[in-house]
């Protein structure tokens, strides 16, 4: 398995009473509750923790964007992913991920991607998203038009990759009499492309397609919805496109908080990791989902379903322990943990957020020591000889 | 006053088409939420003319085509409709919000209009002028950003939003934030082709709306040439808040241009 350490790279020192004031972290807290000084203390921090995890003998890293959010400071993952890129020199960094389809001019990241591919001499992974809703509030795209872009964006990107220019481009958004990148990417035919999302169907059928055959990333979920969706991978390939998809195809990425006892470490984690979900990761409906960011259909159910759970300002550490979307605990049973789910799931890609909502630099450095000399090792050397292999069935039945 | 419904064909696909009352034509172009019932003030215009109201492409119950993307398409489709209703006779046009533009649109390809009514409409932007987002707020928070009294925008959502019409709300958003979502509900080249629109023009303005300020449609009147008709205790849907006022101020509005048209008894004999 591969493993790697995720950074959000949040603004820990925003106000967490924020609530009274402003309806959300995202697209409407004023940026004059940015403070520069805390900004410069903070990014240098978070690169020095990236940096250390690949030290320590992690496969890589990864960064990931978004705009205009006390969540996460990475409007351009491409300037985080530079700044690693000439520091860590043996492991991957992975920009997961970036959404080209967010741009006017989806080739300024073809050439910013192929640019670091350069410099690591083909250690880079892209990651290719839409970004989520509240990206189209802060970035004046349109919702509506995402999905067309992204698909658009993907085409364009590829091509500037892999086909010899100059060759002119024209779709329904974008227009180039001259695509013809300087550099090409260093990896042939161009970097992996991952897909992480909390899950859709739609992605995992476009990912798991034979043109493609994407890493899909399940991020955020319960480890039942991660053995469900991550199994719909494989169920995709296998009935809809009549290959059998490699384990090295899908990926799994969850916060981890390590210490000496399960106690200690839930005791330790838990107002961050709830400040993660409660505080910074608090979006409306309506900026999670903007008009035509989901099919009209799609929306409506989600309205009905959705909207309760997303006022929450109450999910407890307990409650995502016990739910597997976080995994807390002593070296022991986070490895446990792991393990278990790599034999029901066999995913092959794990990434660690060992950083996570107001978790400081003394506890984050901690857990980022031991996840990478206590944990990580056995991690990395689950095969699919550890996997029980996929039933075929639905994921609900694996899981 | 019954209203009738239909459905025509047109190349971008189908329009659904509901009509009351009898006289000249009358189209009203409906706002970026669309349009279910069928609110007092059009009963009124229908006191004296034929009021045809379609549901734009991609709203409603009309279909939009990959070809209808756009509000110049909105525009393209209406004339074509324009051209089939009414081959003979200009019609009077009424647009509100999105319906506004699509109408501004039209007449500045020069439409066979009569008279040009824009109710609280979206098309051009003014600097300086925040305009509200009825996009990024809850559902529970539009009759207050909508309205001046939130009792009565509660009233009319809930009205438009039977469980008939509950997808509509959704395919409607979608329609409209792919029109309208960026540069939000305007487009800036509309402004330079404004002093091409001939028509006599009225523009009615909610005093409290707060989607598109009262500056907006000062700035609109102004650009357009048009008369401005303040309406007091209303906002954005001034014509569903004050059904009345705005109904009198559009058909006044209609009677001057009538006047204005039918030549004085001898003032024909010269030619």
């Amino acid at each position: 398995m591969q493993v790697f350490m995720f950074h959000l790279m949040p603004y820990t020192a925003m106000d967490m009473d924020y609530g009274r004031k402003w309806r959300s972290s995202w697209v409407v807290m004023p940026n004059t509750e940015f403070d520069p000084a805390i900004g410069h203390e903070l990014y240098n921090r978070y690169l020095d923790e990236l940096e250390l995890a690949a030290e320590l003998g992690l496969d890589g890293v990864a960064v990931n964007e978004h705009h205009q959010t006390a969540y996460g400071l990475m409007p351009s993952p491409v300037v985080t992913a530079a700044a690693l890129s000439r520091r860590i020199r043996k492991a991957k960094i992975g920009i997961l991920g970036n959404a080209f389809c967010l741009r006017e001019h989806p080739l300024t990241l073809a050439e910013e991607h192929a640019m670091i591919d350069n410099i690591t001499g083909g250690r880079l992974i892209t990651g290719m998203v839409r970004g989520i809703g509240a990206e189209y509030h802060s970035m004046g795209a349109n919702p509506a038009l995402s999905r067309e872009r992204f698909l658009e964006a993907h085409d364009l990107v590829i091509q500037a990759w892999t086909r010899p220019g100059p060759f002119d481009f024209h779709g329904e958004h974008y227009h180039f009499e001259y695509v013809n990148p300087w550099p090409r990417p260093f990896q042939r035919p161009h970097p992996p492309i991952w897909c992480p999302s909390t899950g859709s169907i739609e992605t995992i059928e476009w990912a798991a397609h034979p043109d493609r055959k994407y890493t899909y990333l399940q991020t955020y979920s319960p480890v039942k919805s991660v053995a469900t969706f991550l199994n719909q991978y494989r169920q995709t390939a296998e009935r809809k496109y009549g290959y059998t998809a490699e384990s090295t195809k899908i990926g799994w990425a969850a916060p981890i908080f390590i210490a000496d006892t399960d106690e200690q470490a839930l005791a330790i984690a838990k107002p961050h990791i709830e400040s993660l979900f409660n505080k910074f990761l608090n979006l409306t409906f309506e900026m999670l989902f903007p008009p035509g960011y989901l099919s009209p259909e799609t929306a409506r159910r989600m309205a009905i379903h959705k909207r309760d759970q997303l006022k929450g300002d109450n999910v407890t550490a307990e409650h995502l322990v016990r739910e597997g979307i976080a995994i807390i605990g002593s070296p022991d049973t986070v490895r446990r943990k792991l393990q278990d789910a790599h034999r029901l799931i066999g995913f092959q890609n794990f990434l660690a957020l060992l950083q996570f909502g107001t978790l400081s630099r003394e506890d984050t450095e901690r857990n980022i020591r031991r996840f990478c000399t206590e944990v990580a090792p056995a991690l990395q050397q689950l095969t699919d000889r550890e996997y029980a292999g996929w039933s075929g069935n639905s994921g609900e039945a694996a899981a | 006053m019954q209203i009738t419904e239909s459905i025509i064909e047109l190349e971008n696909g189908s329009l659904r088409i509901r009509r009351q009352g009898a006289g000249t034509p009358l189209v009203f172009l409906h706002g970026a939420h669309g349009i279910n019932t069928w609110p007092r003030y059009l009963e009124l215009l229908a006191a004296r003319h034929e009021v045809i109201v379609p549901d734009l492409p991609g709203f409603g119950r009309s279909t939009a085509s990959k070809t209808t993307t756009r509000v110049h398409d909105m525009a393209r489709v209406m004339l074509d409709m324009i051209d089939t209703l009414s081959p003979d006779a200009a019609v009077d046009l009424a647009g509100h919000c999105l319906g506004g533009w699509v109408a501004l649109e039209m007449a500045v390809r020069g439409a066979p209009l009569r008279s040009l009514t824009l109710l609280d409409s979206a098309g051009i932007h003014v600097d300086g002028i925040r305009k509200g987002d009825f996009f990024i707020v809850s559902p529970g928070e539009l009759p207050a950003l909508l309205f001046a009294d939130p009792q009565v925008g509660e009233d009319w959502l809930q009205a438009e939003t039977t469980s008939e019409f509950e997808s509509a709300v959704f395919q409607n958003r979608q329609m409209a934030a792919r029109l309208a979502w960026s540069p939000r509900l305007f487009d800036p080249e509309l402004t330079r082709w404004l002093r091409r629109v001939s028509v006599p023009t009225r523009v009615i303005w909610g005093e409290h709306n707060q989607i598109l300020p009262l500056a907006m449609g000062e700035a609109l009147a102004q650009r357009t040439g048009a008369s401005l008709q303040v309406i007091a205790a209303a906002g954005h849907l001034a014509f569903i808040e004050q059904a009345d006022a705005c109904a009198e101020a559009t058909l006044a509005h209609l009677v001057e241009v009538s006047a204005r048209r039918t030549p004085a008894p001898n003032a024909s004999l010269g030619i």
